[in-house]
């Protein structure tokens, strides 16, 4: 009886606790390994754009790309997360890129005859799941150049 | 303290220790992270993400290059002055200073002063307690690909990747601003020095260009001006040149999207255009010296 209160409360205290762990300091790992590899043969700007999302969340990223130049985008996301995607939208909000139009790749290689500003708007699917505990995970968006 | 106080907090205690360990060893298994979940109630309180980014300066000095820029060292932020930086803020602002006198010197083969630029951001990287970038393993790569420029330029843009992990990891993203503020501003300065002596077109455009970047660095710099006192030093300096670069005209016409199918290449055509006139050169080139200059004392 104690013991079944005891794991009843770990369990408890774990779901509260987790999120304030320092879940973006693990992330680096998973960057690391996981994504760095697909940027090649580009060269990665050298900027962390990575977070912790949950089923359902966005995260975007606005950056200036330079004519002359060839650039990859690079959605990289935990398996977890499931179907993760991806819009580029140009300075007037017209987009540019759909992933889901595309068979969701996670990244999308491209040029500009004039140098644009884009946001990269990256949504997490809604969890099919009918459970009240929603899948986390690292997303970074990553972004390389090479000479055009 | 009842039975049921007691084993709660027993329980609080355990997961303490464990969530601790874990999140002590960021380097551990990428799987480490695979079984994270959150309730639900956490995914609406969490607010979104935007990111800002700016080019690299290993970027901006490709473009210049490619503009026809020359290498000069008279450009650069002398070494002798490293040991002049003392404070966080200044130590991070040239850092990316260096940083961005490294990759032009890496850039335009400069193989001796790479090297020495190399140890100015070893020892500004070193005062700001930033591990594994531009450090001794940095420089061991560097002496080894130093016939490399593209394994040269990889190793740098990591090394600038590092930094920002780690500052970002330890809760100094204002630190990590700082740096990319002082990259940038050396990237403008050094292009307006070249724009005066040339007046190469390229060069001018690639000036007026940076209307975008100021932009994103100003956004970024706002959202981490509570983490560090020099953010909001530098936030209101690009705050000022903002406004001689708000004077400055977008034209151009609608984007579109057209795919070469045979090489498989996407293009965006159109979108918007930037041109200087002499005088907003030379107010640019002004106030871009002066932001520089007083990082740099």
């Amino acid at each position: 009886m104690k013991q079944n209160s005891f794991t009843k409360a770990l369990v408890a205290v774990c779901i509260i606790a987790l999120p304030a762990t320092p879940l973006i300091a693990q992330c680096t790992s998973f960057v690391k390994k996981k994504c760095m590899p697909k940027i090649q043969p580009f060269t990665q700007n050298g900027q962390v754009n990575t977070t912790t999302l949950t089923a359902g969340q966005k995260t975007s990223l606005n950056l200036t790309f330079y004519s002359g130049q060839d650039y990859r985008i690079l959605v990289c996301a935990q398996e977890q997360l499931g179907d993760v995607s991806f819009v580029v939208k140009d300075m007037q909000k017209k987009v540019v890129f759909d992933s889901k139009k595309n068979d969701l790749p996670d990244f999308w290689d491209f040029k500009v005859k004039n140098t644009q500003q884009f946001t990269i708007e990256v949504q997490i699917p809604d969890s099919e799941s009918t459970s009240s505990v929603l899948p986390s995970g690292c997303v970074s968006i990553m972004v390389g150049f090479k000479k055009g | 303290m009842n039975i049921k106080s007691t084993t709660f907090f027993a329980a609080y205690i355990a997961a303490s220790i464990t969530l601790a360990s874990c999140g002590s060893s960021a380097d551990s298994d990428v799987d480490a992270v695979d079984t994270a979940n959150v309730s639900s109630e956490v995914k609406d309180a969490k607010a979104q993400n935007v990111f800002y980014s700016i080019p690299s300066p290993i970027e901006t000095t490709t473009l210049l290059k490619a503009a026809g820029a020359k290498y000069n060292a008279k450009y650069l932020n002398p070494i002798e002055n490293v040991s002049k930086y003392a404070s966080v803020a200044s130590k991070a602002l040239n850092l990316g200073v260096y940083g961005s006198d490294l990759s032009f010197t890496s850039i335009f083969d400069q193989t001796q002063e790479s090297m020495l630029y190399l140890r100015c951001t070893n020892k500004l990287a070193t005062g700001l307690g930033i591990s594994g970038a531009f450090d001794e393993s940095t420089t061991s790569r560097i002496e080894a690909n130093m016939d490399n420029r593209d394994s040269l330029l990889a190793i740098i843009s990591d090394s600038y990747w590092n930094a920002d992990s780690y500052l970002k990891d330890n809760g100094q993203p204002g630190v990590s601003a700082l740096i990319v503020s002082g990259g940038w501003i050396e990237g403008l300065y050094i292009a307006t020095q070249i724009a005066n002596t040339t007046k190469n077109e390229g060069i001018i455009t690639r000036i007026a260009e940076q209307k975008l970047s100021l932009e994103n660095l100003i956004a970024l710099l706002d959202s981490y001006k509570a983490d560090n006192e020099g953010v909001t030093e530098v936030l209101a300096s690009m705050q000022e040149l903002k406004k001689i670069y708000d004077a400055i005209p977008a034209t151009g016409a609608e984007t579109n999207v057209s795919t070469d199918s045979v090489k498989g290449v996407t293009t965006i055509g159109n979108g918007s255009s930037f041109k200087l006139t002499a005088d907003q050169l030379k107010q640019i080139t002004d106030k871009t010296t002066q932001i520089r200059n007083k990082i740099i004392q």
